[in-house]
């Protein structure tokens, strides 16, 4: 039996469906913004304020799908790049205080993190990258998206994800050899 | 790409090492990662430099934060999310603070305002006759508004006519005849 009266489980069902895509999407977005911010900490922050954002943005139906996992890592990269700039203004100003009071150091936020000499060389030189170089190595690497789900992301075209991924990949290879010339 | 451009364009050595990446990415067509397959196998610079490719992209997921990234979000913030889709408004307020602080400081200031002007229009010994007016500020070249009520020049038209039907029923009245009896209950 059909009725007019409004229905009551909608709430409960938003609810839900909004847990099931925050169970779907954390780890692989806490992983994508630890990547880019470095620390998890700050990834926490950053996917928390990407799924804020969901709730009052996204538009289409909250069902897990290609679409809307391309903007949740649209929205994280935003979010992470708002931290990136707030980090280096606050750092700015670390220095500047450390510069007048010489005994504060800036806290090592690499301490725990280990891996052979190689592999840092790596991690480093992926850091000297630009961002949107170092985004799309890190869309195609880590993440293992296509050039085509890439440009979805990016707003770049498939020719240009490709182009910059090339260039990118040189400019690192190029780095690796040289950090292993005596 | 058919088949013919692609042998044309990626069968050199510097076309197919632009190509490489994209080659080990898999992003590249059949018929195109055949021509570079068939050119690494003939190539030795060019075999050097996918392996080059390959071992940057192993020393990169070996040097990979993510790994160690938390799988979950924290308690608190799943309670934050939770909080979020449980009070709608709230959060609405909440992640438009600024916009809303902006809003209830200029409604504060809309309020005072309206609270001034009208002690004023109210304070006693304030002038008569002060009208309001919607958009017709200085500057303007709106008409002035008219006047709450005409100024009183000469008697009111509206009692002349009071007394004149007044004095009509009361002739009437003299020259109608006598009502012939009371009317029954």
């Amino acid at each position: 039996m059909t009725s007019a009266s409004p229905d009551l489980s909608a709430a409960p069902d938003r609810r839900r469906q909004f847990e099931a895509l925050v169970r779907e999407y954390e780890a692989p977005l806490l992983r994508y913004a630890a990547r880019i911010v470095l620390d998890n900490d700050a990834a926490q922050d950053v996917v928390q304020q990407t799924f804020i954002n969901l709730l009052h943005h996204w538009r289409g139906a909250w069902q897990a799908g290609a679409d809307l996992s391309n903007w949740l890592y649209r929205v994280a990269h935003n979010c992470a790049v708002d931290y990136l700039r707030r980090e280096a203004r606050r750092r700015r100003l670390h220095e500047r205080h450390a510069e007048e009071q010489p005994d504060a150091a800036p806290p090592d936020r690499g301490a725990a993190f280990q891996v052979s000499d190689a592999a840092a060389a790596a991690h480093e030189a992926l850091q000297r990258l630009s961002l949107r170089e170092r985004q799309l190595v890190i869309l195609k690497v880590y993440e293992e998206k296509s050039y085509k789900e890439i440009g979805a992301i990016t707003g770049l075209t498939v020719t240009n994800v490709g182009y910059i991924l090339h260039q990118a990949m040189r400019k690192l290879a190029q780095e690796l050899r040289k950090a292993e010339q005596p | 790409m058919n088949n013919g451009a692609a042998q044309k364009t990626l069968a050199r050595c510097d076309s197919v090492q632009a190509a490489l990446f994209d080659y080990l990415a898999r992003e590249l067509s059949a018929a195109q990662s055949d021509v570079v397959r068939e050119h690494l196998r003939r190539c030795e610079a060019c075999r050097r430099a996918a392996a080059e490719l390959q071992r940057t992209v192993a020393l990169l997921r070996a040097a990979d934060r993510g790994a160690a990234a938390p799988r979950r979000l924290s308690d608190a913030r799943q309670q934050r999310l939770a909080w979020a889709i449980m009070h709608p408004l709230l959060e609405w307020i909440h992640h438009h603070h600024v916009a809303v602080s902006i809003a209830a400081a200029l409604l504060a200031l809309a309020l005072a305002a309206a609270l001034i002007r009208g002690r004023e229009l109210w304070a006693p010994g304030a002038p008569a006759g002060v009208s309001v007016s919607i958009g017709g500020g200085a500057g303007t070249n709106a008409a002035p508004p008219a006047p709450l009520a005409p100024p009183s020049r000469g008697p009111d038209p509206a009692a002349t006519m009071r007394e004149a039907a007044w004095e009509m029923l009361e002739r009437g009245a003299s020259n109608a005849p006598a009502p012939a009896a009371a009317p029954r209950e």
